[in-house]
């Protein structure tokens, strides 16, 4: 049972092939992904196989347009940063691409900071489908499953439901300052200034409402010693479990040829 | 069904040198309904931290004497363990939220899934809990976009679900509105009919009247009173523990004042018995003349 309105948290319910996999195997084909791309095929034309394989295995995701809305919010700073300075200042910069203005624009720094950015491309595309298609209850179970301590689940789970409820909490203290004539808007010094009456408030307020939690975690048997069962089905199967074994397996082969080399 | 006890319970926080509790000694046999008052700072939380073993298994501090759950004592069992026969309900409904699941069912389901209980009669748990707080409809919303009663009814469905005896709550309609309080008061009788020994801890007296078989008034750790609601909450001692006589008191001694409350009957605390009073003056008065 997935909620209508899901809390800070990324997923979309598409209902996709992809969203019905278990999420070791998509945690998996990112620690596959990122292997691959830093210690194993490196050259053009596996970026680009890389590249467009994993656009497809988006767009059948049917998360292509926020997958490439986000990477282009990632990524467009980091190029604009990068390609300037890698193909005007990369030590190794020799094959002059342009010289205008007094400015030197290299092959080597442009080709480099092209790779880098290619690399993490592929990365952060791994990680988006998987941010994307995966229910934070799904990773949360699929942990308990694995027999991951209760509170590692907890702390990968609550900040994605707490951070809302800061998020709140932030708006009612602000609203409360405002009340009493505080200036919450305007310039930066004056939203600094703004700053201090407003998390300490919040800081206390966590404080207890942690103290809370703990309480009630505790009695509702969060530590309790016996074994745990779960609500939500995770869909799993033995070709499933054969691609994880597989990718895991690729991966350190990757990494034990690398190290040989 | 299990009955509740304090023997000489005495409880200090830690680094506190004042006792949050003195002395206290309760028996509250099973069935019961009772209403815990007190100002703020009178050992009412602190009350309800004890009997679901919260102080001192969670807070430590220093404790004296002891808590019973049908004879067994707190200290022996853990919070978890007490937790499957005393349900606490805290008095913010959010906190008592997991943080960890995203669905009202699956928070409903959280306490259920602790305890190992099989998924297919977790369900049927959880369907029964929702229906009895009337939270279906919001079965699939998350528990952090309900209304402050909701949130409060699912609150108290979360402790419900792994069916504990007796239900202990903390000031549970302090972010309500007289009718969503009424609502919480109506539902707790209806689970103290099904068998449930309530406890709950409240500043408007004028609630309790109706629903308490029992009342405790603590001021400052010491249980001050004890006994039945018309009893207790008519008491001028109420005044002396910073809290007011209900509405329905003030209009029973006001009547008294002016000669229109019967000599021989009790001020009354609840709506009820005021209407009581008042027309058994009326039929004396009439037959008088």
């Amino acid at each position: 049972m997935l909620p209508q309105q899901s809390t800070a948290t990324l997923f979309i319910d598409t209902g996709s092939w992809v969203q019905q996999l278990h999420p070791f195997t998509k945690l998996s084909y990112i620690l596959l992904t990122g292997v691959t791309v830093y210690l194993g095929l490196s050259g053009w034309k596996y970026t680009c196989l890389f590249l467009l394989v994993n656009a497809v295995i988006v767009a059948s995701a049917r998360v292509l347009k926020q997958t490439f809305h986000t990477l282009g919010r990632i990524m467009l700073p980091l190029l604009l940063f990068m390609i300037p300075i890698h193909g005007f200042l990369y030590p190794e910069n020799k094959t002059v691409l342009l010289d205008a203005y007094g400015m030197t624009l290299y092959q080597e720094g442009l080709v480099y900071a092209i790779t880098t950015l290619s690399k993490l491309t592929m990365v952060l595309m791994a990680s988006l489908l998987f941010v994307f298609t995966t229910h934070p209850a799904d990773l949360i179970t699929a942990l308990s499953h694995a027999g991951k301590s209760p509170s590692l689940a907890y702390l990968l789970g609550s900040p994605l439901l707490l951070l809302a409820g800061m998020r709140e909490r932030i708006e009612t203290i602000q609203s409360a300052q405002r009340a009493r004539g505080m200036q919450t808007e305007g310039n930066v010094v004056r939203r600094f200034c703004s700053l201090a009456p407003m998390i300490l408030p919040l800081v206390i307020g966590a404080i207890v409402e942690v103290e809370q939690r703990s309480i009630a975690l505790e009695v509702r048997g969060f530590k309790s010693t016996s074994a745990k069962t779960s609500l939500r089905i995770l869909s799993d199967s033995t070709v499933q479990r054969l691609a994880r074994w597989l990718m895991l397996l690729t991966g350190a082969a990757i990494i034990l040829f690398r190290l040989i080399s | 069904m299990f009955k509740l006890e304090t023997n000489l319970l005495t409880y200090h926080y830690p680094e506190s040198e004042k006792p949050a509790l003195h002395d206290i000694s309760i028996s509250i046999p099973a069935g019961e309904f009772i209403a815990v008052i007190g100002a703020n700072n009178s050992g009412k939380s602190t009350l309800c931290y004890a009997l679901a073993g919260v102080v001192p298994h969670l807070y430590h501090g220093k404790m004296k004497g002891s808590v019973l759950i049908d004879g067994t004592n707190n200290n022996n069992r853990t919070v978890s363990e007490i937790a499957l026969h005393v349900g606490l309900v805290l008095q913010v409904p959010g906190s008592q939220m997991s943080g960890v699941r995203f669905t009202v069912f699956e928070e409903v389901a959280f306490g259920l899934e602790n305890r190992g209980v099989p998924r297919e009669k977790m369900r049927e748990r959880v369907e029964t809990v929702l229906a009895l707080m009337d939270l279906q409809e919001y079965a699939t919303r998350s528990p952090y976009q309900l209304s402050g009663g909701q949130q409060q009814r699912l609150a108290l469905a979360t402790v419900l679900a792994v069916d504990p005896t007796i239900l202990v709550l903390d000031e549970p309609t302090t972010f309500l509105d007289p009718q969503g309080a009424k609502l919480v008061f109506d539902t707790l009788q209806q689970l103290q009919q099904q068998g449930k020994t309530i406890v709950v801890t409240e500043q408007r007296l004028d609630l309790i009247a109706g629903y308490a078989d029992r009342v405790l008034a603590f001021d400052k750790g010491h249980l001050v009173m004890d006994g039945r609601p018309r009893e207790v909450l008519t008491s001028p001692k109420i005044q002396s523990i910073n809290l007011n006589w209900t509405r329905y008191t003030q209009v029973a001694d006001l009547a008294r004042q002016k000669g229109l409350w019967p000599r021989d009957l009790p001020l009354s605390a609840s709506l009820f018995e005021t209407v009581d009073g008042l027309s058994h003056r009326r039929k004396t008065h009439a037959h008088s003349r």
